[in-house]
């Protein structure tokens, strides 16, 4: 079982392989015909002032001599015996396309320092850890209190507000864009924080409609039993429901955490020349567009963006995981 | 809306009901108005008031770059849909993507779920990890990265298929492998429907599973009447949600079409299209009546989809054995959504 | 509503928003302290005009449209807004700088919210037809600006409908840079650097370079593409491309077939011209006929699209600009040795040089014209710039700089810079981003047919023409 997972897994993560080899690759690899998979250069023999490359070049005689090549030509090519260079040209008739070149495993570590010197990583770490950890905030405590008021109450219209926030999950955010954009501004929120944080302390249609479903799963009873004891419905909210749906929690605390890391067209149009302040998608976004023709140092850039959030996940998601089984077992 | 709306509905609790009906109703209204208070100020802040002022600009021929130019035209960009081509090759783009992606990321997520919940498999949770870390990765470099692997003579995909032997096809600069190609790249966005899956997977008793095993059934029968009617609430809620993500699909069309469709439109989806409107060619009134009509589009299916979800989706909050007993060799029971035990399982036809 | 039912529900309700509230002044506190970058020199924030007599009117410049955004530009461009503010204290001059694709919806979203900047540019052609309609007429300006040195061509490039909406800046004609390296292997001779010189004995003209370019072309087993055996599925070294035209089949049919219009002379009627259709004709069996041309799976594989750097194009038709992007540049060199060479004659016996223009202009919203022009007699006086944005400058007498501090930058190659001069002599007129009614659609349909001709082998060139015009009439029509 382990083994069959294990290879569905790293057929998943294969292209997280391609990630990481390109980013330790030397641009020219990534263009040339036979290169190997792994990070690799050219094996090359300096002469005269000149990096030439070596190839196997096979002769008449049946040995295979692995050669530097000084000129080739279409049928033919001059060669420099690296062993013995003080021999000279070797003319060797044949077509120098169809030999194969010496490659030498090598990890270009500059990618990365290439891309820490270019990007302001701390920078964008604690911008992006402050714009998405204050709506994870707002977005958990406002969905909580609004997923409690749909599942547990009564009122007239409960039924219409519901599907009216469903449907708001379904809204491009296009359609708002432009009023929205005029509402900032006349706020005097272009430029800050606000349009990407305050919003979420109004309660988020995925995570009201998650939260909402799991606390239909908890048993009304506890509810009614609390309420015997007289606690009104804000201590069971935080004493009977809150506890029961950990799990669900944690979960919605993640997916919007991970959601507001990654979010870039709106950063993007409100920070707009306000690099102190701008995520890291944004920076990334920038990285990429400003070096798209070096797809080594955006993958070099890409995996540094990824390591943090993956660590944290995992530590979170231990705790994730612990919730769930409490909760397991308290049913 | 009617079966779930049952489910929804407290039980009147008589300790209550002696202190006067009326009070305890209005008294409950008002609470459950105040907690769910912000999503209504919310809404009418950030969503209605920009919703009706995009209603608006739907009947003009607003263009951003001349804001002072604008004119009521009625519903004439309501009228141009329909006799517009382009549009018309979106919705078919979209809804071919729709009907391919939404069951595989279902699958996969569900399969997924499934093997790292699996009490045989070692490490389980830093398989969860491996499985889930494809979401940390940003997703317009996510997508570069796929599009890397995806080329046809230098992508790993493709050296991959040669190795067994399958020809690799040229999978982003054809218009017929361009949808199966991001639906490959889909699957690396299935992490957030993983976990959810998990957390109802790990909510299924395990009495249930033990007793459908004292009556004789297989992996395949146990999986079919305890594990699918157990989750149908977290599959209902993840297939909503794939289906609005297949219809809002965005991002990495994007990235990978150079923001216009390539090839040949053949990924110019409706949100692409809609953008391409928009901010393209600067049409801000028609990009606000399609924008309005992806929006109708999706409520409906997702009513359609609330209303059918009373004949298949269980969402109770009381426990009894799921079991349908020994009449498990034939077809499957059906859950329905109902308050009571013997209600909640209807035997097979 | 009854108090008397709330006040038992309220308190509960105040923690989440007190705790919210705790946070919000937290987050203001948090982005208000956050410090100032050091590597970033605070260009506009150190001038504190004093005692001045007027109150200073703030000035944004708009950078992002066409080149200037890149990380190594805007140091430079900072430098120039500095000393600008510095020189006067009457206006303060802001730059911002937003990336190239998201430039042109942020500008509308900003002009919709009316919250436009003052100045925007660097600009080309292609992008001013998508903002024209909203840019100053400079004409009243300018009249007393020494325009003399510039071309009146280029100067005439920039007036639409009768409105000078830009001075031209910089200038970037297209010619062939090839790869001496690839030449040296096959044994052929380099490319002409004199318009009317011959090659081998034969004009110059696109059917030479097709011989020469297939020649060029060879696959993994050694074979160029004139031999029977050639492998197009595994070719190595491709002879010609035309790089960064992005799918820009109007582009194409200007670099192959030389100069024309989608739109007739009568500014209404669509039409694909005869020259632009041989033009194009030339290109796609280049590509899917003859392999001399990389087709777009092809180009990916090449160094990323920037595929002369890849070291596997013999011949590239790209501008002025590429400079920025070839050796010496990132990343270890593929290209050691390359040089330019003129254009050839094209079907409709001339030579054209598909031309860039760039310039600076003023929206039309801006509240204070007088100090936007202002700015900008400054901002296009400023030679630092047009280095900056590796730009040929179109004042003449500016150029012979602009060609020793690029020979610094190539030493120890000798590049014939001459070519790029005698180029400038046969720009495309009219552009190939010229208007077009309902310029951005026509233009964004223009690129469907650019990806379909880049990606599908077998079409009836001719059929998909006369589609395509059928679309674009469509398109014009819509326009009124």
């Amino acid at each position: 079982m382990t083994l069959v997972a294990a290879t569905i897994v790293s057929a998943f993560l294969m292209p997280l392989a391609y990630m990481v080899a390109t980013a330790f690759k030397d641009p020219s690899q990534l263009t040339a015909v036979d290169a190997p998979l792994y990070p690799a250069a050219p094996e090359v023999f300096v002469y005269q002032g000149k990096e030439l490359k070596v190839y196997d070049v096979p002769t008449p005689d049946g040995t295979i001599h692995a050669w530097a090549l000084l000129q080739p030509h279409r049928e033919d090519a001059i060669f420099i015996d690296p062993a013995n260079p003080g021999a000279g040209e070797i003319t060797w008739i044949g077509r120098p396309r169809t030999l194969a070149q010496h490659w030498a495993f090598s990890l270009k570590v500059d990618n990365f320092t290439a891309a820490w010197e270019t990007i302001d990583f701390p920078r964008l770490f604690l911008n992006t850890f402050g714009i998405a950890g204050l709506s994870t905030v707002g977005a958990v405590l406002s969905g909580i209190c609004v997923a409690y008021g749909f599942s547990r109450f009564r009122f007239p219209g409960r039924n219409g507000l519901f599907i009216l926030m469903l449907a708001t999950i379904i809204l491009p955010f296009q359609v708002t864009l432009i009023p929205s954009y005029a509402l900032y501004l006349a706020l005097g929120w272009v430029g800050t924080w606000w349009p990407l944080i305050i919003p979420h302390f109004f309660a988020n249609a995925y995570n009201v409609f998650l939260l909402r479903q799991y606390f239909l799963t908890i048993p009304r009873e506890l509810d009614e039993a609390a309420m015997i004891d007289g606690a009104g419905p804000f201590r069971i909210l935080r004493s009977v429901i809150v506890p029961q749906a950990v799990p669900a929690i944690i979960a919605v605390t993640l997916f919007h955490f991970f959601w507001a890391w990654n979010e870039y067209f709106l950063p993007l149009i409100y920070l707009q020349g306000k690099p102190d302040l701008q995520p890291l998608a944004v920076g990334l976004a920038r990285f990429n567009a400003l070096y798209s023709q070096q797809p080594t140092l955006i993958q070099a850039a890409a995996i540094m963006a990824m390591l943090l959030p993956v660590v944290l996940f995992f530590l979170a998601q231990r705790a994730f995981m612990r919730g769930v089984v409490f909760g397991g077992v308290e049913k | 809306m009617s079966t779930t709306q049952a489910a929804i509905e407290p039980l009147p609790t008589s300790p209550r009901r002696r202190g006067g009906w009326r009070a305890v109703r209005e008294r409950e209204s008002l609470t459950g108005l105040v907690f769910v208070a912000p999503f209504i100020v919310g809404f009418i802040l950030f969503s209605a008031i920009p919703m009706v002022a995009s209603l608006v600009l739907s009947l003009t021929d607003f263009d951003p770059r001349e804001p002072d130019e604008i004119h009521f035209i009625g519903l004439a960009n309501y009228q141009q849909m329909l006799t517009d081509p382009v549009l018309h090759e979106s919705l078919g783009v979209t809804l071919r993507f729709a009907l391919l992606v939404v069951p595989l990321t279902l699958a996969a997520a569900l399969g997924v779920a499934m093997l790292v919940n699996s009490k045989l498999l070692a490490g389980r949770n830093v398989f969860r990890t491996l499985f889930y870390m494809p979401m940390q990765i940003p997703l317009v470099a996510s997508t570069i990265v796929w599009i890397g692997v995806l080329h046809a003579t230098t992508g790993w995909l493709n050296y991959g298929l040669e190795a067994v032997g399958l020809p690799g096809p040229n999978w982003l600069q054809s218009t017929f492998w361009v949808g199966p190609a991001l639906g490959l790249m889909g699957l690396w966005g299935i992490g957030n429907m993983m976990l959810i899956f998990l957390a109802g997977l790990q909510s299924v008793p395990t009495e249930l599973y033990d007793a459908a095993k004292v009556d004789g059934a297989g992996s395949w029968a146990s999986f079919r009447h305890v594990t699918l009617p157990m989750i149908s609430p977290v599959l209902f809620y993840n297939l909503i949600i794939a289906l609005i993500a297949a219809f809002q699909y965005f991002t990495q069309a994007f990235v990978v079409s150079n923001g216009r469709g390539d090839p040949d439109r053949a990924t110019l989806f409706f949100n692409l299209n809609l953008y391409r409107e928009a901010f393209g060619f600067f049409h801000m009134g028609y990009a606000s009546a399609l924008a309005w009509l992806l929006f109708v589009i999706v409520l409906g299916l997702t009513v359609v989809l609330f209303k059918t979800a009373g004949s298949w989706v269980f969402a109770g909050g009381e426990r009894c054995p799921r079991w349908p007993g020994r009449s498990a060799g034939r077809g499957p029971p059906r859950v329905r959504s109902a308050t009571t035990c013997g209600d909640s399982v209807r035997s097979p036809r | 509503m009854n108090d008397n039912q709330r006040t038992g529900e309220w308190p509960w309700m105040r923690i989440p928003v007190a705790v919210a509230a705790v946070v919000l002044v937290g987050a203001a506190c948090g982005s208000g302290a956050s410090p100032t970058p050091s590597g970033t020199p605070a260009a506009t924030a150190t001038e504190a005009p004093s005692a001045t007599p007027c109150t200073p009117v703030e000035i944004e410049w708009y950078v992002g449209l066409g080149t200037g955004e890149n990380e190594e530009q805007i140091p430079q461009e900072e430098a120039v807004v500095a000393a600008f503010n510095d020189s006067q204290d009457c206006i303060d001059l802001k730059l911002t700088v937003v990336d190239n694709t998201e430039a042109a919806d942020t500008l509308a979203t900003r002009i919709a919210a009316n919250d436009a900047p003052d100045i925007i540019g660097p600009i080309g052609i292609r992008a001013l037809q998508s903002f024209g309609d909203q840019l100053l007429d400079l004409g009243p300006y300018i009249a007393d600006v020494d325009l003399s040195e510039i071309d009146q061509s280029l100067i005439d490039a920039y007036n639409v409908g009768g409105k000078q909406i830009g001075i031209p800046m910089a200038v970037y004609p297209s010619f062939i840079y090839y790869n001496k390296s690839l030449f040296d292997e096959a044994e052929l001779a380099y490319p002409p650097h004199e318009v009317g010189a011959q090659y081998e004995g034969q004009d110059w003209t696109w059917a030479t370079v097709r011989e020469l370019a297939m020649k060029l072309t060879v696959d993994t087993n050694g074979n160029d593409a004139t031999s029977a055996s050639f492998d197009p599925a595994n070719v190595d070294v491709y002879g010609l491309d035309a790089q960064f035209t992005e799918n820009d089949a109007r582009a194409w049919s200007t670099v192959f077939g030389g100069s024309g219009s989608v739109l007739a002379a009568d500014g209404t009627t669509a039409q694909w011209p005869d020259n632009w259709r041989t033009g194009l004709q030339y290109f796609y069996d280049g590509i899917w006929k003859d392999h001399f041309v990389p087709n777009q799976t092809a180009v990916q594989a090449l160094a990323a699209g920037n595929t002369f750097q890849s070291g596997r194009i013999a011949m590239d038709v790209v501008h002025q600009w590429y400079t920025c992007c070839v050796y010496p540049g990132e990343g270890t060199p593929a290209v050691t040795d390359w040089d330019i060479a003129v254009l050839p004659v094209g079907p409709d016996g001339n030579i054209t040089s598909k031309l860039h223009a760039d310039t600076i202009g003023i929206l039309d919203s801006t509240e204070n014209p007088d100090q936007a022009f202002e700015a900008l007699g400054f901002l296009s006086q400023s030679p630092e710039l047009i280095t900056t944005w590796g730009a040929m400058p179109a004042i003449e007498s500016q150029r012979a700089a602009f060609f020793e501090g690029l020979d610094e930058r190539f030493a120890p190659l000798e590049i014939d810079w001459n070519v790029s001069t005698l180029m400038l002599a046969y720009p495309d007129n009219p552009s190939h981003e010229a208007f077009m009614p309902n310029f951005l659609e026509a233009d964004s349909a223009n690129k469907d047919l650019g990806s379909k001709l880049w990606t599908t082998p077998g079409l009836d060139l001719d059929a998909e023409l006369d589609a395509q015009v059928e679309l674009l009439q469509g398109i014009f029509d819509s326009a009124n």
